[in-house]
């Protein structure tokens, strides 16, 4: 921002003010540079208050028509087949079936996933020396972060696809089945 | 001229006290209306025109705030119709549909969570793809993945409470997958039901996971979170 203003207020001494022309406006904006911001009032508490009545009416709706599952007591004895986590987890335990050794899908890979989210902001940086340089070409992919956007996509489509699956394509004996079927 | 019975109120001390600033016909007092309102001093008075656009936010992160308070207030009123207790706890399950609209409630409470969860990554993504953890964002980027596990611990810990089958299985399931962790496995799914098995004891503390420690520590995130979208300069911009 301190940058943009100098550009256009340049500070020179011998420079002199005239008046250019008449702007339009409600409100004084005396030593400031053009910004495109406008009042958060009304426009923004028009839009969150729009907003937030659709959401509550849409949830409403569903709500009446659409009951929440309530199935028979818990029976420690009695397992259902397939048994199945809630579905945010049924990618995992997707990735699970395609192995014999459970603790590469169900711990580290997810642990991993986390891991390079949190660091997602701290690889992602103008490159300073000529390490970092190199570190953001492998890592990052340059100015467009390339690569990044590649390992991202893969990440949510893959969370996407693996629950789906998990969650809706998977019956007893966690065979593959149609869900409309 | 004869004022109108509008005029009058808004015009009376009583409404003067409350409402401070008056009827926001110049800049000036909409700019106090957001800074002297709580609800709203959160917000900045003047916006970032692009910031207003809804296919740069899609709202999400807003409307992950909205469904977290529909969670907290549905969730507070299902407290009262609800025993943590293997005895108890499906068959005030079951009561609850008998209690006028205390389906809907239940429903809301579901829908919602999972709204939330879709929401949440969905902010994620958003702000993933407009690159808005750029320096000096990075942290709140930190904070919101926190608020993300948070949420998925929230749903998590819920989704035992009806201790119907669905519930039970579904926890047994998940606190399977976490005993896989090497060295540690038995250890941390013996800290997370209290027991070798579900049963009464992880009932219990998923109860009060759910009710009291997640929401409180999300709700902590959460300010931060906000406080620090304004401190690091608002809405981030264009590519």
């Amino acid at each position: 921002m301190e940058k943009d203003q100098e550009k256009v207020f340049v500070n020179d001494p011998n420079k002199t003010y005239g008046l250019m022309e008449i702007v339009e406006g409600t409100s004084p904006m005396a030593e400031k540079a053009p910004e495109d911001t406008i009042e958060s009032f009304p426009h923004y508490i028009i839009l969150l208050t729009i907003c937030s009545l659709a959401v509550t009416f849409v949830l409403f709706i569903i709500s009446l028509f659409l009951d929440a599952p309530l199935e028979e007591l818990a029976n420690p004895l009695v397992t259902p087949n397939p048994g199945k986590a809630p579905w945010y987890f049924t990618g995992i335990q997707e990735l699970i079936h395609y192995t014999d050794k459970p603790v590469i899908p169900g711990i580290i890979i997810p642990l991993l996933i986390i891991i390079w989210l949190f660091l997602i902001p701290y690889i992602d940086r103008k490159p300073k020396t000529r390490f970092t340089s190199l570190f953001n070409r492998i890592f990052i992919g340059g100015e467009k972060r390339r690569i990044l956007i590649v390992l991202f996509t893969s990440f949510v489509l893959g969370a996407l696809i693996f629950t789906l699956i998990g969650s809706l394509f998977r019956g007893e004996n966690w065979n593959f089945i149609l869900p409309w079927r | 001229m004869k004022k109108g019975i509008l005029q009058r109120i808004l015009e009376s001390a009583v409404w003067r006290s409350i409402f401070r600033t008056g009827i926001p016909d110049t800049d000036l007092k909409r700019s106090m209306l957001m800074y002297n309102n709580f609800f709203l001093h959160i917000f900045p008075v003047k916006m970032k025109r692009h910031g207003l656009r809804f296919c740069y936010t899609f709202c999400l992160g807003g409307i992950s705030f909205l469904l977290f308070i529909i969670l907290c207030v549905t969730g507070i009123l299902l407290m009262f119709l609800y025993t943590p207790s293997i005895e108890r706890a499906y068959f005030d399950m079951q009561a609850l549909a008998l209690i006028f609209n205390g389906k809907i409630l239940r429903n809301l409470h579901r829908w919602a969570a999972h709204g939330m969860v879709v929401t949440v990554f969905l902010h994620m993504v958003r702000v993933f793809y407009t690159r808005s953890y750029r320096p000096p964002r990075e942290f709140n980027w930190v904070i919101g993945i926190w608020l993300l596990i948070l949420t998925l611990a929230l749903s998590y810990t819920g989704y035992l409470l009806p201790w119907d089958q669905l519930a039970y299985w579904g926890i047994t399931v998940g606190t399977t997958i976490m005993s896989y962790t090497p060295f540690l496995g038995k250890h941390i799914q013996y800290f997370v039901l209290g027991a070798d098995e579900v049963g009464h004891e992880a009932l219990l503390r998923f109860y009060v996971l759910h009710c009291a420690v997640i929401p409180f520590v999300a709700l902590v995130l959460m300010a931060i979170h906000f406080w620090r979208v304004r401190k690091d300069g608002g809405i981030s911009g264009p590519l």
